[in-house]
């Protein structure tokens, strides 16, 4: 697990957010900003937040989620959350 | 220069368009007048009361309201300040005194309200090196709570015991560690693993708090609510719990052995810059949670109508909750679905909760109902007639 990249990570991320129907459909990337750009709602995130932890074995807090608003940040966020 | 309330923009369109759908505002109903704990006259009609977390019927406990009166002839009607400044009232240290035998736990301390309690307790135990575990599914008080801490929080999977393992475990083993859960989750109504977490907790050497909100005076043979249930009573370092529910009136508490509990009173700002809890309020909660401690049979009548109306929607197909409790949130298939429902249901003179987004996932609506103790076989019988007439799109 110690190799896994942050482009892995956002391809992770890109294919979890697929699966939610926000009614917008953009192509996604690092710099996509998840609130503005595709408008995941608060209880999405935390699904989206719990599947990414179980996915690369790690445990996020929440203070740090609020910095948190494009896709290639919340995959900078897991990294530094796995061990 | 942009509106500074612009902000709320979004959700004030969320509002109207659902004020437009429903025809009123489920969110801001009037009640015109309070007939008894469980009927109301609203828009000039009697409506059966199943959505008002008066779990033991307890808002006209006669000597409740006596005892209220008498504190307002004696004390006035209020403490106009908090404790640290105005000084206790005997009410106070003597409701504190109860609430700790209640318990059998050495210390005790009131709060206004049961938000207050678990803001002020929450932030005030959450140092900068501390870890706070939530559920997932806690109340927006705990959250605040944590959002006014310095701790760092970690959210589990609701109810998992297993994911708070897993987090727990990569933490340092001297680190101090909090999980805080509920007795009864107040929208889903299921009870907390409390004997896994507990166990959990303790294998990680974390303390474990339960904010037992609607489980005080409904679990445990003596109302002592999920601990008392499940037997753990030991082996939670700290209880928080509100009068505003199954006691009738309005207040928060925490009730501890940990002798540090008494030093909060000067570390925590919910309780230090607001006004204490007034005398007649105080008089209340101490006379019902006598009667709630002295009368199971209270208990018995709450759950024996749990059953009635669990069961009923059950049966007819309404998606409830997996476990029966007194708290039965209903989940509809749609915005358009549960306002349907919500409004035969109106129109037949029973009034339940509408838990609407962004409280819950978009495009989802939760009807949330509230058995009591004091609902009378007829008021049930309406209740399932209502459900029954709304019934048919709900299976559609
Ligand atoms: C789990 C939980 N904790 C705390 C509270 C707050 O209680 P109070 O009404 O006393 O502020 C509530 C009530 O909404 C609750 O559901």
């Amino acid at each position: 697990m110690a190799q896994t990249t942050h482009a892995q990570i956002v391809d992770k991320i890109c294919e979890e957010l697929k699966s939610i129907d926000t009614g917008i459909k953009i192509d996604l990337s690092a710099d996509t900003n998840m609130t503005t750009d595709i408008k995941v709602d608060s209880l999405d995130v935390m699904e989206l937040v719990f599947a990414l932890e179980e996915a690369f074995d790690a445990s996020i807090p929440v203070n740090d989620l609020s910095d948190v608003f494009t896709i290639g940040e919340l995959a900078s966020l897991v990294q530094k959350n796995m061990d | 220069m942009a509106d500074l309330l612009d902000k709320f923009r979004s959700l004030k369109e969320i509002h109207t368009n659902i004020v437009e759908m429903v025809g009123r505002d489920p969110l801001g109903v009037p009640f015109e007048k309070m007939i008894s704990p469980t009927e109301a006259v609203i828009g000039g009609k009697n409506c059966v009361l199943l959505g008002s977390n008066n779990y033991l019927g307890l808002t006209f406990y006669q000597e409740g309201m006596d005892a209220a009166k008498a504190a307002i002839d004696k004390s006035g009607t209020g403490t106009t300040g908090s404790r640290m400044a105005n000084g206790s009232y005997s009410g106070h240290m003597a409701l504190e005194r109860k609430l700790a035998e209640f318990y059998g736990k050495k210390h005790a301390m009131l709060f206004t309200t049961g938000y207050q309690a678990n803001v002020g307790f929450i932030s005030a135990i959450s140092g900068k090196d501390d870890y706070i575990f939530i559920d997932a599914d806690s109340h927006a008080s705990i959250y605040d709570g944590c959002k006014l801490g310095d701790g760092t929080v970690i959210r589990f999977r609701h109810n998992n015991a297993d994911d708070l393992a897993r987090r727990l475990k990569k933490l340092p083993a001297d680190s101090n560690k909090i999980v805080i859960v509920e007795g009864i989750y107040s929208m889903s109504g299921d009870r907390a693993p409390l004997k896994e977490l507990v166990r959990v907790a303790k294998e990680y050497n974390a303390y474990i708090m339960v904010d037992e909100a609607h489980s005080l005076g409904v679990l445990g043979e003596n109302g002592r609510g999920l601990l008392e249930e499940v037997g753990v009573e030991d082996d939670v370092d700290f209880v928080l719990g509100t009068f505003s529910k199954s006691v009738g009136t309005i207040g928060g508490f925490c009730v501890s052995n940990h002798p540090e509990i008494e030093t909060m009173r000067f570390a925590s700002r919910a309780y230090m810059f607001t006004a204490s809890p007034p005398p007649s309020i105080v008089a209340s909660a101490s006379a019902t949670l006598d009667y709630i401690r002295d009368t199971p049979e209270l208990r018995k009548k709450l759950w024996a109508n749990t059953d009635v109306v669990y069961d009923s929607l059950k049966a007819m197909g309404y998606k409830v909750g997996v476990e029966k409790t007194p708290v039965i949130g209903i989940q509809m298939p749609s915005l358009e679905e549960g306002i349907r429902v919500w409004n035969v249901l109106f129109d037949n003179g029973v009034y339940v909760n509408m838990a609407l987004p962004p409280a819950i996932p978009m495009g989802k609506c939760l009807l949330r109902c509230s058995p009591s103790a004091a609902h009378t076989p007829e008021q049930l019988e309406q209740v399932v007639a209502a459900f029954t007439k709304a019934q048919p799109a709900v299976a559609a």
